[in-house]
């Protein structure tokens, strides 16, 4: 079977693909899945399967991207760095942070496919995600603390609630800190 | 003078050569590489260089080098020891920020604005995220990184967003490749967020049987499941490596034993040779010390640290270019001096 990338060489590597429930799948030669023996390029590996993806994940694709000379009337550009949607799907690169916000919609079958889903759930900057961090505790408890309820183990559940409300006053205490530390 | 991480020969001990992790930063106040403007991406240098050096007592003294300005020669002996990465050779700006031993190594304004990468020899992998976490939580402190609570630390390429973290070991599967078992195992590792693909070789070659095992998935895993993950898929391979050494051990010694004598004895008197058959060899020792079959000196140096100084870059400057010999008649005399009686 040739390759459904280069066309050349006889595939070797089989990639699923799960998108929007419907499974599919391509066939790829060990050159265009691993080729090069820089350390990015799994990377460039990732934009060619990306913009497969992406063109199949697009089924609503009424915009026609005109590269260069311009964008089709209704493609998504960034207000904040003009990238474009087609810029975005030649390049597999996105142009600042707010891109991801721009391109939810199209970004989402993304993680379904790739990604272990689409919520983070590893580190949390320390000093501007301070908040962040805190919230994610408190949910992490009050998960447990439900749990609890259910087993009907309200001694513990009720330790747990009083851990939750302190964290919770921490919160808001830290809230206060800083906004008295900002307006001095 | 402090050795580089990779001379230490620890990275000789087992099938895992080094660990490493990697970790993609942006900052909220400039535009992704794609969309920098050359302003932007000088203040981008300047302003992450100026965290570091508020962060040096927890990083440690670090070095900085204008990678931009260096000769190609030097830029692609640095790509060809993984200190940088392809997308930094022909960028007008960028720099690297790394310790004297190398170990750790942050480049600047790559594909991302910052990847802190963390080296170890061997099995390492905890030692080497402990050192990347402390950096970027120093880093932290001054910078303030594009990060969203649903998609985590926002990255260029959206493959690597959530944790922004590849964490890899570097492995020795001799007996995996030659038995080919190496590509059922490729095909599989995809099905477990995994992947896996060869080093050191020229094109899509994997060299003397090197391969770099690492994390497909940074969006919807914590950095420590990742890890978790990446170690016992890596052990299993080991694992079947292990076996298939014992097998062919027990089944064709005489072999095996005749190969690694031979390769051994090639690297000490060759007077030409390709990187190629380098590699093979150096795999064919590599495979007699870890198995304990193969009683000759050890090099004083790690077989790691050998195979980055013969790739062609590297050996042009370690033997002074004005020689005017041929890279394979250079490499030759360098690998003669190691293994040479």
């Amino acid at each position: 079977m040739l390759c459904d990338r280069c066309k050349k060489n006889q595939a070797s590597v089989r990639m699923q693909q799960f998108i929007n429930g419907k499974k599919s799948e391509i066939n790829i030669c060990h050159e265009c899945a691993y080729g090069g023996d820089d350390q990015m390029n799994l990377e460039n590996f990732f934009q060619g399967l990306m913009g497969s993806l992406l063109a199949h994940t697009m089924k609503d694709n009424q915009f026609v991207s005109l590269g260069k000379t311009g964008k089709a009337p209704n493609e998504p550009e960034c207000p904040v760095c003009t990238m474009t949607y087609g810029e975005f799907k030649e390049k597999g690169r996105l142009g600042c942070e707010h891109c991801y916000t721009t391109f939810h919609r199209q970004l989402r079958p993304i993680y379904n496919s790739i990604q272990s889903g689409s919520e983070h759930k590893g580190k949390i900057p320390l000093r501007s995600g301070a908040k962040l961090n805190l919230e994610r505790q408190i949910d992490k408890l009050s998960r447990e603390l439900r749990s609890l309820v259910e087993q009907e183990e309200y001694e513990k559940a009720a330790s747990l609630r009083d851990e939750i409300r302190r964290l919770q006053n921490s919160d808001s205490h830290r809230g206060e800190s800083t906004d008295d530390k900002d307006m001095v | 003078m402090t050795r580089t991480w990779y001379e230490d020969t620890l990275a000789d001990s087992g099938q895992i050569v080094s660990s490493r992790i990697r970790l993609a930063r942006n900052l909220q106040a400039y535009y992704f590489s794609r969309k920098i403007s050359p302003d932007q991406a000088y203040e981008l240098v300047r302003h992450a260089q100026e965290a570091a050096r508020d962060a040096i007592d927890r990083t440690g003294p670090l070095s900085y080098t204008d990678v931009a300005e260096l000769p190609d020669i030097m830029k692609t002996a640095m790509l060809e020891r993984h200190i940088i990465s392809a997308e930094m050779l022909n960028r007008e700006t960028c720099g690297l920020l790394s310790s004297e031993d190398g170990a750790l190594a942050i480049m600047l304004n790559e594909e991302d604005h910052i990847r802190i990468q963390s080296f170890r020899t061997g099995d390492d992998i905890d030692a080497a995220f402990e050192v990347a976490e402390r950096t970027d939580n120093a880093l932290e402190q001054t910078l303030d990184y594009a990060f969203t609570k649903e998609l985590g630390y926002l990255t260029s390429c959206p493959s690597n967003t959530g944790t922004g973290m590849r964490a890899s070991f570097m492995v020795h599967l001799p007996l995996l490749e030659r038995s080919n078992q190496i590509r059922n195992i490729i095909a599989a590792l995809t099905k477990f967020g995994m992947t896996i693909r060869g080093v050191f070789g020229e094109g899509s070659e994997s060299a003397g049987a090197f391969y770099q095992i690492s994390n497909q998935v940074t969006l919807g895993k914590s950095e420590q499941e990742i890890i978790e993950s990446l170690k016992n898929i890596t052990s299993q391979i080991c694992e079947k490596e292990t076996l298939l050494r014992q097998k062919a051990l027990d089944r064709e010694k005489h072999d095996i034993l005749d190969n690694v004598y031979r390769s051994y004895a090639i690297l000490g008197s060759c007077r030409r040779i390709s990187a190629k058959e380098a590699m093979s060899l150096l795999s064919n020792v590599r495979l007699g010390f870890c198995a304990e079959i193969l009683e000759k000196p050890r090099p004083d140096r790690s077989l790691l640290s050998i195979m980055m100084n013969i790739r062609d870059a590297n050996i042009q400057i370690l033997s002074n270019q004005n020689t005017g010999e041929s890279k394979d008649v250079c490499r030759a005399d360098y690998l003669r001096s190691v293994f040479g009686t």
